[in-house]
């Protein structure tokens, strides 16, 4: 075999060499993107309100673009203003299309401040609420980074050292969550995802069995992530026994998807 | 060489540089005057390329001539161009060169019928009519000019405005062509080739009776003139008279028997009118005297075809889909009538050329998947119609035809995956384009996404890889191609849908991807790409429409539904949105400042105020909520501040709104160099009505009357429906009365 890039002979079934993996910029150009999945772009672009004083020609309240996001990270890096990065980071990612709960199949935009931001923040900044969410979806986004890498035909050591690094970022960022009470059991769901990512399904459903109480309705989430676990697995009639537990007004628009999928390959 | 004929040379030499030197205005005006001078009557000109083409006339004769300083223009090659342009038009050929024709090129000039005047002739012509001393001038004015001296022009100044006319026709301005028109008219009243393009310019606005007056007055001027009777044949096509239409094209065909385009409308008139033996006849005329006009070709198959006579039409449209393979409406044509013949996979064959041709085309990709159902092809037909549905969701059957094609095939069903060794390879393949892409290899990863099609053209995957690395490397129109192929062969059709849009949306095809979100299945992204979409094009209550009932919202819907009801000016409902989201995201400036501005409108200034406040100190390079929290003061009667605030935007980010709210301000304050300037700057940016209604604002308090006058007016130039300026261009007009 030799490497797509610059030739050089590699291992069988080895696509590309670790000298050439060295170039890679933004982890996240591995992951499944899409042009602008949450209209993130177009809510920076034209979400902002300008007042205009009259008399005017046109409207006296016009869309405008706000602020840059991309100043605005480097603005509270360099004030060091922890409560409000905390804020920023949580908005930021919330509208880039990261979530609190971590399923798998997210799209993230085509644009590097998502990856800057991650990058930006080194842990430990602050605490509180949006500090909790903040870190529970750098936590995801550096998960995601692992589910996609992982089965890529590249040099072993290199992956085996950039799966560790981003394994542990996110092992870090989801103990931050978890100090905030309200999203520890998120957390704990986000690992589990995590594990099953990592090729351990076993250790993913033990993190979840403790939150899949089925008589509380907070915890329909964390079922669902069970059934999905489940089916990834190959356990295809476990996957539907769990979502068989969730009231259909219950389901969002993935559960219903999964449910009818599975009753389909039955 | 004698000392004189040395002189003469260099006289000569200067002469032609001096030609050469002008630029493409005054040599057109320098080649009328000379034009004039040999006593022809000059009834157009024009400049293409530097080069000026002038229509000119004397007794009996019409003239085109080519005046051309470009060297390669003296050649057999500028001989051939100026005698082909001049039989188009019915007109005698005529070549004025700056450079020499070689003894070769002078014999080409006389085979061919062509006059031409190179070098030494047109020297001969500007000294025998003496023109040569304003041509000295001329230099020495570009001196005087270089020396820093004003010279004013005083000729030439029809020809610049008729100038500006044609560049605004090209660029499609033609109510500034109208205006430019107005006052080359008050020059030359009687120039029929001014109501001409009077006439052109009304009927591409859609004012038919007026450019039907101008053309009438034209053809007064002058009645022979082929290019004006044809134009009131397609004036008087859109009013819908016939009879007078035909009438208009034979007439043009009088003064120029063979004019192409006049043949083509009197054949398409004399069709309408049902007259289609004899519409038959001047098409079969036009096919014999112009082979290779494709358009003759197609509208005599069309109307063999509407005559029955199906199988002579097909040998219309197959000459031209030979002669010309992407003629779209040939190969249309050609589809259907191999249809109506039961010739169904020769059919199929040819609505594939026409998708092939424009494949963006929803109505061809219908016809298409029509063709191949009736063929039997039911796996591809209902591949033909998802496309179809996709490109245009709206368009009448396609998204039935689709679901029904697709329950029929079963493929409404996922596969279940399955590994082969082909399957190996196609994943060896994306893998590859995906890591290429990663290191920024975009010219490898096309190659790769590339090999995978050749291997597996219907790999789906492959087409959105590609699609991605054309989107990175910025071809936005290929990767749209690329998306739109993914559909045709089962890409993850709503992720490849959503993708498809914001490219449409960014190219600005607003409303195509507002039709692409139409039929997309509901979810919150696409209420609130339709939501915003519809803000973006102004329509604040539809947008509104496009959310669901309120109830626990993620951010963007809720931020959506908050800017819809802004737009939609429910301002207290925007508050009460923007208040929750604010609990949600506390010290977002974003988030404070659209909650300031809903307070404003509210009318709870002060708490708008308190918000816009910690906006800014949360954010200080926050330029929205700046000028903002400066409009909140200037109502609040608090100048001072509000003028602090508004700098402090201006100083961010020097947008002309900021600068028009702080000309605005400091109007308020009395303040008239400030707001001169302020509204300067922001019609430097931007050149709008409110820039110039401020500046006439300032004039007026200046006791600048006319200027005032003259500043309102072109406001209204601008913004007709500009209520503020309408007064003050009133209020003016009555001052100036009184004075």
């Amino acid at each position: 075999m030799a490497c797509v890039a610059c030739g050089v002979e590699t291992r069988p079934g080895v696509l590309m060499c670790s000298r050439c993996l060295g170039s890679l910029g933004d982890p996240l150009s591995l992951v499944p993107r899409m042009q602008d999945p949450t209209a993130d772009s177009r809510l920076f672009h034209r979400g902002s309100l300008i007042i205009r004083i009259g008399p005017v020609a046109g409207e006296d309240v016009e869309l405008g673009r706000g602020v840059e996001p991309a100043l605005r990270l480097r603005s509270l890096l360099e004030k060091k203003d922890e409560i409000a990065l905390g804020a920023f980071v949580d908005k930021y990612l919330a509208g880039a299309g990261v979530g609190l709960h971590l399923w798998g199949d997210e799209r993230l935009p085509k644009r590097s401040l998502v990856w800057n931001v991650v990058s930006s923040i080194k842990g430990g900044e602050g605490n509180g609420q949006a500090w909790g969410r903040a870190s529970l979806r750098i936590g995801n986004v550096h998960s995601l980074i692992v589910k996609n890498a992982a089965p890529l035909p590249v040099d072993g050591q290199w992956l085996s050292n950039f799966l560790i690094y981003h394994t542990r970022e996110a092992e870090k960022a989801y103990v931050r969550g978890r100090q905030v009470t309200e999203l520890s059991s998120i957390a704990d769901s986000d690992l589990a995802m995590l594990r099953l990512f990592s090729g351990k399904g076993e250790e993913a459903l033990g993190l979840l069995e403790p939150l899949s109480d089925a008589s509380d309705p907070m915890n329909m989430p964390f079922i669902i992530k069970r059934a999905v676990v489940l089916d990834i697995l190959g356990r295809k009639d476990g996957a539907l026994a769990e979502l068989a537990k969730v009231p259909t007004e219950r389901m969002d628009r993935r559960a219903l998807a999964l449910k009818l999928r599975l009753e389909d390959a039955r | 060489m004698t000392l004189d004929e040395g002189m003469e040379s260099r006289f000569d030499a200067r002469i032609v540089k001096a030609l050469r030197d002008l630029d493409a205005d005054a040599f057109r005006s320098f080649m009328i005057h000379l034009v004039s001078e040999m006593g022809l009557k000059v009834t157009g000109a024009v400049t293409v390329d530097e080069v000026a083409v002038l229509e000119a006339e004397r007794e009996d004769s019409k003239y085109l001539i080519m005046a051309s300083r470009r060297p390669e223009h003296a050649s057999a090659a500028g001989l051939k161009l100026v005698r082909e342009r001049a039989m188009l038009e019915g007109r005698l050929p005529v070549l004025m060169v700056t450079s020499r024709l070689d003894e070769e090129e002078q014999q080409e000039a006389e085979r061919l019928e062509v006059s031409a005047a190179d070098r030494s002739k047109l020297l001969l012509l500007l000294k025998k009519y003496e023109l040569t001393a304003p041509l000295l001038k001329e230099i020495d004015r570009k001196i005087l000019e270089k020396e820093g001296n004003r010279f004013l022009p005083s000729i030439g100044r029809f020809d610049s405005l008729m100038q500006a006319v044609e560049d605004a026709m090209k660029q499609e301005r033609y109510q500034d062509a109208l205006s430019e028109l107005d006052r080359a008219l008050e020059l030359k009243p009687e120039h029929d080739l001014a109501w001409r393009m009077r006439a052109q310019s009304y009927l591409a606005l859609g004012r038919t009776e007026l450019a039907l007056e101008a053309i009438r007055q034209a053809i007064n001027i002058r009645d022979n003139d082929a290019w004006s009777w044809y134009l009131l044949g397609v004036i008087l096509d859109q009013l819908g008279r016939n009879v007078e239409e035909l009438g208009a094209y034979e007439k043009a065909l009088k003064h120029f028997p063979r004019m192409p385009v006049a043949m083509l409308n009197k054949a398409a008139t004399l069709f309408a009118m049902n007259r289609k033996a004899e519409a038959l006849q001047v098409l079969d005329d036009m096919v014999r005297f112009y082979p290779n006009d494709s358009q003759a070709q197609l509208n005599r198959g069309i109307v063999l075809h509407s005559m029955g006579r199906g199988k002579e039409a097909l040998e219309s449209f197959e000459s031209v889909s030979a002669r010309d393979p992407s003629n779209v409406q040939a190969l249309v044509y050609r589809a259907t009538a191999l249809e109506e013949m039961g010739h169904l996979n020769q059919a199929v064959d040819a609505w594939k050329e026409a998708v092939q041709a424009e494949r963006r085309r929803a109505d061809l990709w219908l016809r298409l998947g029509e063709a191949q159902r009736a063929a039997g092809m039911i796996d591809d037909a209902a591949k033909s119609f998802s496309v179809s549905a996709t490109l245009d969701p709206s368009l009448e059957g396609a998204v039935r035809q689709r679901d029904d094609a697709l329950e029929a095939t079963g493929l409404l069903r996922p596969q279940e995956p399955s590994m082969s060794k082909e399957d190996a390879l196609v994943r060896k393949y994306l893998d590859s384009a995906l890591l290429l892409q990663a290191i920024g290899e975009h010219d490898e990863a096309l190659r790769e996404a590339d090999r995978c099609m050749s291997f597996e053209p219907r790999a789906a995957e492959a087409f959105v890889r590609k699609a991605s690395v054309l989107m990175d490397m910025g071809r936005i129109e290929e990767a749209i191609a690329s998306l739109t192929t993914a559909v045709l062969e089962g890409a993850r059709t709503e992720e490849v849908l959503l993708d498809l849009e914001s490219l449409t949306y960014k190219l600005g095809r607003k409303e195509e991807a507002l039709r692409m979100l139409a039929n997309a299945p509901s979810s919150n992204e696409v209420l609130v790409r339709r939501c915003l979409n519809e803000l973006d094009l102004g329509r604040a209550e539809a947008a509104l429409r496009h959310l669901p009932e309120r109830g626990e919202e993620v951010y963007a819907v809720a931020l959506a539904r908050a800017l819809a009801l802004a737009g939609y000016r429910r301002h207290a409902d925007a508050v009460e949105v923007l208040r929750s989201l604010n609990d949600r995201f506390p010290a977002s400036p974003h988030l404070m400042n659209a909650l300031g501005v809903g307070l404003r409108f509210a009318g709870q200034l002060e708490e708008a105020e308190r918000v816009l406040h910690r906006a800014v100190e949360t954010e200080p390079q926050h330029s929205d909520a700046w000028n903002n929290l400066g409009c909140v003061h200037y109502l609040q009667g608090a100048y001072d501040e509000a003028d602090r605030c508004l700098k402090e935007a201006v100083l961010i980010d020097r947008r002309p709104q900021f600068l028009l709210n702080l000309g605005m301000c400091q109007l308020g304050r009395d303040e008239l160099p400030g707001a001169e300037s302020s509204f300067e700057a922001a019609m430097q940016l931007e050149p709008g009505a409110e820039a110039l209604n401020g500046m006439g604002i300032v004039a007026e308090r200046r006791k600048e009357n006319a200027r005032a006058l003259e500043l309102y007016e072109a406001a209204l130039k601008r913004r007709p429906e500009f209520r503020d300026a309408q007064y003050n261009r009133a209020r003016v007009r009555m001052i100036l009365k009184g004075e």
